[in-house]
């Protein structure tokens, strides 16, 4: 982690609720910093914030550090942190959370615009290429059917597509 | 015969289509339906990290067109079975978003009831079916053949939602694979992540976790990987020759989606699972059994 000084004038001491009171981060307030998730995580040895120091930032209300942390996009979402969790903290769905907010405020990385983007024009997060529809057609297996429009309409009426438009990539 | 609605999610059709071939193939053979679940896209598991409430949408849009076919529903992908089962259990503890999720799904003239149960193939073949069923199908023998079994993640953990198995000892899929006789064993990485969601965000860090696997299960002296996810499938075997050119390093390990091995130990030709579309060369496996063959002539 990059040594700065943090002034607790600049803290938001609310963020920790934030990010309790939604569904995927209710468990963040339980942690007691023991350090099993990093313990546990198969990037700890890349991260430069690593998992526990995330959630430290949470707690101690370091909003913007926090949600513009690369470990947040980097995480595999193996969930091992929260399996071994001794609290009970949901870590993996603690980092989606932080993401949601990351997603809204600083913008939607380039890997995840693509697959968005992928999933608004087409109802599938990957292509299916002409290619592969022949070879199902040679394998004798059934045509592929999604209802792209009406899944386009769902995600229109969440604004996912603003979402995905609205602030570049550069921030990551 | 026992029904089921099916849904192959987005990686089997775009990238492993011998994962959908095998599962068909083997549960045909077994008496097991597969009905395709029609209109069904994505699940949502990548958008989760975007925006959870748009996956939780998506999700629940698959959930309400199970519904109404009153059937379980069938899937291949781990990440689409926790994504789903984590769905159930969300709007089964949050009313008001459930209210939320309806009022998005009715101009489809969808609705979400919560009825509909998720299993993992896995899940079909061990305990609708039965172990003990399996076994009693299974006529070729894999006595000798090394293999290191690969869960996923998804099937395992979180295991207060997933529900599968001893997230710490699991057993399912070894004694699946033990059926056949081939010894499922030990590699220190087993429970670890394939790598697969790090892929769009950053390809290098992705990778060196399936590299550590794959070398993992080389040095622990498998033969051949078994896995029960179509992700893994792809870590594994399609991107496993881009791993090896990438660090330089050969493996040179035939991975097998689990219905792949089964169906040959049920006596399938290679071509009916699909073992000549795997990307990684399968031809180790078809000399074991030729091996054998001469072994039990001889």
């Amino acid at each position: 982690m990059t040594k700065e000084t943090v002034r607790a004038s600049e803290l938001d001491s609310d963020f920790k609720f934030e990010v309790a009171k939604t569904y995927e981060g209710k468990t963040v307030l339980w942690c007691v910093q023991c350090g099993m998730c990093t313990s546990n995580c198969p990037y700890s040895d890349v991260l430069d914030v690593k998992p526990h120091q995330v959630i430290k930032m949470v707690l101690l209300g370091m909003r913007e550090q926090a949600i513009s942390c690369k470990s947040i996009w980097l995480c595999s979402t193996c969930f091992m942190c929260a399996e071994r969790c001794p609290q009970g903290v949901e870590l993996g769905r603690v980092m989606f959370a932080l993401k949601n907010i990351a997603a809204r405020e600083k913008g939607v990385p380039e890997g995840f615009r693509l697959v968005g983007q992928q999933v608004f024009q087409t109802g599938r997060a990957m292509e299916i290429t002409a290619f592969r529809e022949k070879e199902r057609e040679r394998l004798e297996l059934p045509k592929t059917q999604t209802d792209s429009e009406d899944i386009k309409k769902l995600l229109k009426k969440l604004k996912f597509d603003k979402l995905l438009k609205d602030k570049g990539d550069q921030q990551w | 015969m026992v029904k089921y609605s099916y849904f192959l999610g987005c990686q089997v059709p775009a990238r492993v289509n011998y994962c959908d071939l095998a599962t068909r193939r083997v549960t045909e053979a077994l008496g097991i339906e597969l009905i395709d679940l029609q209109g069904a896209g994505c699940c949502g598991c990548y958008l989760r990290s975007v925006d959870s409430r748009v996956a939780l949408a998506l999700a629940s849009r698959i959930l309400a067109l199970s519904d109404k076919t009153g059937l379980d529903l069938v899937v291949l992908c781990n990440s689409c079975y926790s994504t789903l089962v984590e769905t159930n259990e969300f709007l089964r503890e949050n009313p008001e978003l459930r209210t939320e999720i309806n009022e998005l799904l009715a101009p489809q003239d969808l609705e979400y009831k919560g009825k509909t149960k998720v299993k993992d193939i896995i899940q079909v073949f061990y305990h609708d079916y039965g172990l003990h069923k399996i076994s009693s199908k299974v006529t070729k023998s894999f006595e000798g053949l090394k293999v290191a079994v690969q869960y996923g993640c998804h099937l395992l953990r979180p295991s207060k939602s997933t529900k599968f198995d001893n997230p710490e000892a699991p057993r399912i899929l070894d004694d699946l694979v033990e059926v056949t006789r081939a010894k499922s064993i030990y590699w220190p990485l087993k429970l670890w992540c394939c790598g697969f969601p790090t892929l769009p965000m950053n390809r290098e860090m992705g990778t060196s976790l399936a590299r550590n696997k794959l070398r993992d299960a080389k040095d622990a002296g498998a033969d051949c990987m078994v896995t029960t996810c179509p992700s893994c499938q792809i870590s594994f075997d399609v991107l496993q020759p881009s791993t090896a050119k990438h660090y330089g390093e050969e493996y040179n390990l035939p991975v097998l989606y689990y219905p792949q091995l089964l169906g040959l130990a049920m006596n399938m030709s290679f071509k009916e699972v699909g073992l000549h579309l795997n990307r990684v060369s399968t031809k180790p496996i078809l000399r074991f059994i030729e091996e054998k063959r001469i072994e039990a002539t001889a």
